[in-house]
């Protein structure tokens, strides 16, 4: 029996630098029809908007709370701040900002990455946006890139044709949640035929303690258009737990071609219940990338509704649960037109007693005809006292169509950790390097700087077992 | 309502080449059995219950079985379910499987209007083995809900879950299995297969299939497929000179043709073959 050095707890680096609790404005705990207004006024939202989130309001009220997946009895709705203004508004320019929420970004490497792959950046701190910028020559093609209320300011009627539509406030508990006190976020329209070839960024920081952040996506990719958006997210270790449960609405509009990645990597006090939509229509595609690290709890299904003709679903997602964290992760898929395609790809690796879970869904209903899906669900347990369960549901209601399923579970073989040994890597390498291998899959799929992002993530998290 | 209980022994060190055959029919004053079955040590034996009905009873019926195999026993029970298209058939079964032990679990599931069978078994002893082998047949308005799961609690214990079945016309079929590996099971192997054949566009097919690992040093796999069945293959065999029903049925009848020839009487693998035919000629 081989003894293992364990390492309680170990440094996130930047992610986990805490900067002071400033704010210029922050609603009190709890969540009443009297915060809900408040952030209504503050953020001076159309009539519209201030009834959206009242009526949402009243919806989480009356739904229950999941019954099912990760415990969340740690979260107190009575406990979390809903909204917490920044000390900046929005910023043209880096320069611009307070020296603390600049110096963040630069830890981070944003401002970085803008200039080297990224044609336009959104930045969140807390509850706003605090930076947004697109390139020139986009905005000329039509292309808008801004934060979600400069979006409501300025384009109103196409906002208030999507918001909410693809995610109802009914859908669960957090999606009500989120329609009541939702608040920054970034809103990208791409009109037809316009293809972005350099991705767009949103990164989210939260910063201030026992805070919620409940910013909005709302993408529309018009037809024949192509758009890669990459979405980040971080937050500092505090002992109280910080909530996020943002929400995300894609439409895919007719032959266009949408790929979200997401590198999540949240702090451990984090209960991270977002929800991801995307509706894709004709001929569209809908590609997700997904990295979850971070987080105490995170219950995260992305979802495509495949609404036209041919429309096509992929999903690759790699999750990493260390000690103290329940990722209960994956992907649903519903094929509501004839001919649409799915395939997800997912791994996962448990260690320390951390807890992974795959659950997804695959939808076939009755008219989507010659409708095939293919599902993969790989995982590695690196310990003994963690948990890793994969639980997938299939549900087919119509006899033409092709779908497979299937799922491995197991560990690092010790042959293979000692053909690397032999080859001259200690054992923590040899583990390190069959970690990366083993989510090669999902890295490949991302851009160079993510990829490398997500190995460093590797290479940390490992940091904490070395068998 | 009575219950009746069947109580089924094989002493230690006893092997039993032939299968004891049980035939449990239900009528509207039977309408429960329980069936106890302990395999004692380094003993084997072959059990086939049969379950069947007398008339159209518009009936619920529910079954039990408990298995226990002692350490290095062998014990094969196959269920075979005949019953009329009007009972509702519940059939909930445990095993308890120790060191050494085997436990070979078969399910034939071709009558009844509804049929709700779960299956737990308990690999709780070092090297126990739990093999579990299921066709179903769904038709007209059929509603069948299987629940298997294998619990891995012994050190290198094994399970093996299969699943082969075909839908048609109304048919709905839920799906349910688990390979649980418990803390404590280190060299453990589980794996798990289903496949379902659709032959109608109204049939509707629900697979879950649970891996549940708490345990490092195991290997768990599970698969899940459906479809129609490939035209090139009924095409080829049109070509041959089968009519298109015969071509189906052949074809659906080779998927399941594992379970029905390990049965060791002719007879009733014949009825089974004749009862499958039946369905699917009702179908056409």
């Amino acid at each position: 029996m081989r003894s293992k050095t364990v390492i309680e707890e170990i440094d996130r680096g930047v992610y986990d630098i805490k900067n002071n609790d400033e704010f210029s404005f922050k609603t009190d705990k709890g969540l009443t029809h009297e915060i809900v207004d408040i952030i209504s006024t503050e953020k001076n939202d159309p009539q519209w908007m201030r009834e959206f989130r009242h009526k949402s309001l009243d919806i989480y009220n009356e739904i229950k709370m999941v019954s099912w997946g990760p415990s969340i009895e740690d979260l107190d709705m009575d406990n979390i701040v809903a909204y917490v203004r920044p000390k900046s508004d929005i910023k043209g320019t880096w320069e611009e900002l307070p020296e603390e929420i600049k110096d963040t970004f630069d830890r981070l490497g944003i401002p970085e990455a803008e200039k080297q792959s990224l044609a336009g950046v959104g930045a969140q701190y807390d509850s706003e946006v605090v930076y947004h910028s697109i390139q020139e020559e986009l905005v000329k093609q039509g292309v808008i890139y801004t934060d979600m209320e400069t979006a409501l300011r300025e384009y109103g009627d196409i906002v208030k044709e999507y918001f909410m539509k693809c995610v109802p406030a009914n859908a669960h508990k957090f999606a009500a949640l989120h329609g009541a006190v939702w608040s920054g976020g970034s809103f990208v329209y791409i009109p037809e035929g316009v293809e972005v070839k350099i991705p767009l960024q949103s990164y989210f920081r939260l910063n201030s303690p026992g805070a919620g952040q409940f910013e909005h996506t709302l993408i529309i990719v018009e037809k024949g258009a192509k758009l890669h958006f990459i979405e980040g997210c971080s937050a500092p270790k505090y002992n109280v737990t910080n909530l996020h449960a943002g929400c995300v609405e894609l439409f895919v509009k007719e032959g266009a071609v949408l790929r979200y990645s997401t590198i999540e990597n949240w702090s451990k006090n984090m209960m991270n219940l977002n929800t991801k939509r995307a509706i894709v229509e004709k001929n569209g595609t809908i590609e997700w990338v997904s990295g979850s690290f971070g987080s105490k709890v995170s219950m995260l299904y992305p979802m495509s509704i495949l609404k036209g003709e041919g429309a096509r679903a992929e999903f690759t997602g790699v999750s990493f649960a260390g000690k103290g964290q329940n990722l209960d992760t994956g992907a649903k898929v519903v094929h509501a037109a004839p001919n649409t395609s799915s395939t997800i790809n997912s791994k996962s690796i448990s260690k320390n007693g951390g807890t992974a879970t795959y659950r997804g869904s695959v939808i076939v209903n009755k008219n989507a005809h010659g409708s095939k899906s293919m599902v993969s669900c790989e995982s590695l347990m690196l310990d003994n006292i963690s948990k890793s369960d994969t639980i997938p549901y299939i549900d087919l209601k119509n006899d033409d169509v092709e779908i497979g399923h299937e799922a491995k579970i197991g560990k690092i073989s010790d042959e293979a950790i000692f053909y690397l040994m032999t080859r001259g890597l200690s054992e923590d390498e040899a583990r390190a390097m069959i970690v990366r291998g083993f989510v090669e899959p999902i890295s490949k799929e991302l851009p160079l700087e993510y990829a490398v992002e997500m190995n460093n993530l590797i290479n940390l998290e490992l940091e904490g077992s070395i068998g | 309502m009575t219950s009746k209980t069947k109580y089924i022994k094989t002493y230690k060190d006893t092997k039993i080449s032939d299968p004891m055959i049980y035939e449990i029919i239900a009528d509207k004053d039977n309408t429960e059995s329980t069936v106890i079955i302990d395999a004692e040590e380094n003993s084997k034996s072959e059990i086939i219950i049969i379950y069947r009905s007398k008339e159209n009873y518009n009936i619920e019926y529910k079954a039990q079985c408990t298995i226990n195999a002692e350490n290095n026993s062998f014990v094969k029970v196959t269920k075979i379910n005949l019953m009329n298209d009007s009972i509702h058939f519940e059939d909930v079964n445990e095993s308890f499987i120790k060191d050494e032990a085997e436990c070979l679990f078969s399910l034939i599931d071709i009558g009844a209007q509804t049929s709700s069978v779960k299956y737990s078994g308990n690999l709780e002893g070092r090297n126990s083995k739990n093999e579990i082998k299921s066709i179903y047949i769904g038709s007209a308005e059929k509603k069948i809900n299987n629940d298997y799961e294998c619990i891995h609690r012994g050190a290198k214990s094994s399970s093996d879950i299969s699943v082969r079945g075909a839908l048609a016309e109304n048919a709905v079929k839920k799906f349910k299995g688990t390979i649980d590996f418990r803390r404590g099971c280190s060299g453990s192997k589980g794996a798990e297969d289903e496949y379902c054949m659709l032959l109608s566009d109204k049939a509707r097919s629900i697979a879950l299939p649970i891996l549940l690992c708490e345990e490092e040093d195991i290997s768990g796999a599970h698969s899940a497929s459906s479809g129609k069945i490939d035209e090139s293959k009924i095409f080829y065999l049109m070509s041959r000179g089968l009519g298109y029903n015969e071509a189906r049925k052949l074809i659906v009848k080779s998927q399941f043709n594992e379970v029905i020839d390990e049965i060791n009487d002719s007879d009733l693998r014949e009825e089974i073959i004749r009862e499958i035919d039946r369905r699917l000629d009702d179908d056409r």
